[in-house]
């Protein structure tokens, strides 16, 4: 166990409780509405926050513990954070913001801007490591934010939202390369996000909290399927697919392809709401491309809305109105044909 | 409107200046700067504002990151205190000192045993600036000390690894540093400007105590020519030196 | 007048003030190259105090007595009215040479009365009206022993003096070299008031002040200088052209040359004519 964290903190009116656990390797997603308190609990990890109670230990290293009186000041916990707002220092060049991280351990200014070059080389910043991190442009400096708390290997990384700032198309790219560094098997990251494709492609797990508490928790596909709040079926409770984009169609394994709208390559992750998904009890006439056959697995009425899961070539969730689900006849174990328009389908870039 | 007003603004801060520009007396003005009592005066001003300064940044830097940075009771009892100057009128500022240091004072009758005596000496005149001059600094520091970006940004110090004294070196002052020079320049410029407290306190004396001020006024009663000259001097001496600093540092900034 | 009329357009505006903020400064600094502003001075009606109140421009070291004298005065003169402003006789010139108004100047010394009447400022001929001696201001009970002018060379003694900018300081250094004794002041200060105020705090032990200054203060005490090495400070009065009411002032300066003003003047320490 690498991470250890059971407390308590005040954040406003608002009473923070979280307790989770993460492995080293492991990549953790938070999410939730906005004011929930995601933000507090990374703080407070960080040791930027004060805990009321509690406990937070990094690789069975107590790093906290209200009761015994323990609290490493945040520059002592190898605990590394990147920003919602960034925060960079805005004196300091780009070479010198991503390497004061080793200066501070010692390192000599010059060999650190040395040491530093290779990310920044990967990062595309090489011809901006002279610039004040004022003239970059806000994907640029979300980038310099990541490189800074890299590049000092911490034990456990704490990221808030730190795609955010990205272009929808330089983003697939940036979290690919830094995923390299944050998947390291010696640690622990936990990932502050409201994107659920940005949950599906980096985290093992996800935690979906709401005012303060974590009301769900486990891999993203189980909470889609069973989603505990109206928050976590509306963010997570989508159809997710991984697979490999060849032009206008998606293979997602299974013998199931999807037909999408535009040109595709690579692995990515195609992604469509339930509402999107129609069920008929044959075949259906006419020309949808996106038709599979399954079984319903469950069926679930609540709000007028009925939520079915499938299995089959393409095990998808379905929303439709309940008077469509009597007049379907649903049950568990019941043959059914789905199908969904290819404008309805998301593409993500992995 | 504003335009108009704007231009009013520049019009009453100008003609005060031309008013006495415009009457230098310019037959006398290579006697006077070559009067070894203007020299002496002036020597003595530039210097005593330079150490007034120094010593209201010793202690008022300080300050200003207690009442910037920490929480204690009484904290807007010692902000109030620490401002009071500012709007005490200065010949009561340098009563206060008298009362405090002078011989008989509060703290003076100490001094004066061990052979401390503090009025009538150039220290009273660097202690009765620092006292007027040093809420300007402590006001223009503490305000970029709450700067919650730089509070922030000292956290993003903290989290890769920096401990207080770093986060001071590395992330607070430099990122205060256009405050700290503003601070600086204003209590600088209040000290060389400084009379009441001065003459109250230090009195007058010419090379001991008679600053460029106090010399003004001496000259007004006897020699109003001189008066102006010696004025002109001053308030050269300072443009030049604002104006300079605020190259180097205001425009840095930008 | 139609309201749009008024209504200019902003750049327009901006120059409108730029040429009016010219003027302006033109205008002033053509103003302060008058060679004699009192000369052109014209009376202003609205800005002029009421008939009957006078202004007196006085020495500080006339300050009790005046007070004291100014409410007799209009006592004996009901609706009259007299104001003061007592400060250091070559200040109080200096503000008169620079255009204040005032009806009357009362000086310490006769050289500044001398250099305002050489300024054509004066409306008649000065006339002394008190005269005044010096003394060496000591704190009460005499602490520090001090008994003669030599004893102020003393170095074991804080001594101020008045600067000799203003008639007290002059005639402090006259005093000393009629004793040709070297004093090392600690400070001059910029009036007599200044030099009480140094020994009533017990910052200093001894100055040379007015004998009249010695009452002004319940914790200082006089010493007396012996009459060879004492001056004699004459006390001038004078009407000022620029007085809005010359009869009156002569009103006052009669009534303080007479035996009940003068009965007030030696009350308060002076000598009298």
């Amino acid at each position: 166990m690498s991470l250890h964290a059971d407390i308590r903190a005040d954040a406003g009116a608002l009473v923070i409780e979280a307790r989770l656990e993460a492995r080293s390797g492991e990549v953790v997603g938070i999410v939730g509405p906005n004011g929930a308190g995601k933000t507090t609990v990374l703080k407070a990890i960080a040791g930027l926050w004060p805990i009321s109670r509690g406990k937070v230990s990094i690789n069975e290293w107590v790093v906290e513990d209200s009761e015994a009186g323990i609290r490493n000041p945040p520059e002592q916990r190898s605990v590394g954070m990147v920003f919602q707002d960034l925060r960079l220092f805005p004196h300091m060049s780009v070479a010198d913001n991503i390497g004061y991280g080793l200066r501070l351990r010692g390192v000599p200014r010059k060999q650190a801007r040395v040491l530093a070059e290779p990310l920044i080389e990967t990062l595309g910043l090489a011809p901006h490591s002279k610039q004040k991190p004022g003239s970059l442009s806000g994907g640029q400096a979300q980038k310099v934010a990541l490189a800074r708390t890299l590049i000092t290997n911490p034990q456990v990384i704490l990221l808030d939202e730190p795609f955010s700032a990205l272009d929808a198309e330089s983003r697939p790219k940036v979290r690919r390369d830094m995923s390299l560094y944050f998947r390291h098997p010696d640690c622990t990251t936990i990932i502050v996000t409201h994107d659920p494709m940005e949950a599906k492609a980096l985290c093992n797990r996800v935690i979906v909290m709401e005012e303060g508490r974590f009301i769900q928790e486990g891999e993203i596909d189980r909470i889609a399927d069973d989603p505990k709040s109206r928050y976590a079926a509306e963010s997570l409770g989508l159809n997710f697919f991984p697979g490999v984009a060849a032009g206008e169609t998606v293979d997602v394994g299974g013998e199931a392809t999807l037909s999408v709208v535009g040109e595709h390559h690579g692995r990515v992750i195609v992604s469509f709401h339930p509402r999107a998904v129609v069920l008929h009890q044959t075949r259906p006439e006419g020309t949808a491309r996106n038709v599979f056959k399954a079984i319903v697995r469950t069926v679930r009425h609540e709000n007028g809305i009925t939520r079915v899961t499938t299995a089959g070539s393409l095990s998808a969730v379905a929303e439709i109105t309940r008077v469509s689900a009597e007049q379907l006849n649903l049950r568990p174990g019941a043959e059914v044909w789905l199908s969904v328009k290819a404008a309805q389908i998301q593409v993500t870039p992995l | 409107m504003f335009g108009l007003l704007a231009a009013l603004c520049v019009v009453f801060l100008a003609v005060p200046l031309m008013g006495l520009l415009t009457q230098i007396p310019w037959d006398s003005v290579r006697s006077e700067l070559g009067n070894r009592d203007v020299a002496s005066a002036l020597k003595l001003s530039l210097l005593t504002s330079l150490f007034a300064t120094v010593l209201a940044a010793v202690l008022g830097i300080p300050l200003a990151w207690v009442l910037a940075r920490v929480q204690f009771r009484g904290k807007s009892f010692v902000r109030s205190l620490a401002i009071l100057p500012m709007v005490m009128p200065p010949v009561v500022a340098g009563l206060a000192l008298l009362l405090a240091f002078g011989r008989n004072g509060l703290i003076g009758k100490g001094l004066t045993k061990i052979g401390l005596t503090i009025p009538f000496t150039t220290t009273a005149v660097v202690i009765a600036e620092a006292f007027v001059a040093m809420p300007f600094l402590i006001l223009a520091v503490e305000a970029a000390l709450r700067s919650s970006q730089t509070i922030q940004t000292e956290e993003a110090a903290a989290s890769l690894g920096a401990s207080p004294s770093r986060r001071l070196l590395d992330i607070t002052l430099p990122m205060s540093k256009a405050a700290l020079a503003a601070g600086l320049v204003l209590c600088w410029a209040r000290a060389l400007g400084e009379f009441g407290a001065t003459i109250t306190f230090a009195g007058n004396l010419p090379a001991i105590t008679r600053t460029m001020p106090i010399a003004v006024y001496v000259a007004l009663e006897r020699r109003p020519q001189s008066a102006i000259v010696l004025g002109s001097i001053l308030l050269v001496v300072s443009f030049l030196v604002l104006f300079v600093l605020r190259d180097r540092w205001f425009r840095a900034q930008a | 007048m139609p309201l749009s009329k008024w209504l200019i357009s902003p750049p327009m505006r901006m120059k409108i003030a730029a040429v009016f903020s010219l003027a302006l400064l033109i205008g002033v600094s053509c103003g302060t190259d008058q060679k004699n502003p009192v000369e052109e001075e014209t009376p202003d009606s609205q800005l002029a105090a009421p008939a009957g109140s006078l202004s007196i421009f006085a020495a500080v070291s006339l300050t009790e007595a005046f007070e004291e004298i100014g409410k007799a005065y209009e006592k004996k003169n009901p609706g009259a009215k007299v104001s003061f402003n007592f400060a250091g006789s070559s200040s109080l010139a200096s503000q008169l040479e620079q255009g204040a108004k005032a009806d009357i100047f009362a000086s310490a010394d006769e050289v500044t009365m001398q250099s305002l009447n050489e300024k054509g400022l004066i409306s008649d001929r000065p006339r002394v009206f008190a005269k005044n001696t010096m003394q060496i201001l000591v704190a009460k009970g005499n602490p520090k022993n001090i008994k003669t002018v030599t004893d102020l060379a003393r170095k074991d003694l804080v001594v101020v003096l008045a600067d000799p900018a203003v008639p007290a300081g002059r005639y402090a250094q006259e005093v000393l070299n009629k004793a040709s004794v070297k004093v090392t002041p600690k400070s001059l200060e910029l009036d007599v008031r200044a030099v009480v105020a140094k020994i009533d705090l017990g910052e200093a032990d001894a100055g040379i002040v007015y004998t009249t200054d010695i009452k002004s203060s319940s914790k200082v005490a006089g010493v007396k200088i012996p009459l060879e090495h004492n001056v004699q400070a004459r006390y001038p009065i004078a009407v000022l052209k620029t007085s809005l009411d010359i009869k009156g002032s002569e009103k006052f300066v009669g009534y303080l040359l007479s035996v009940n003003g003068q009965a007030i003047l030696k009350k308060h320490g002076f000598d009298t004519t």
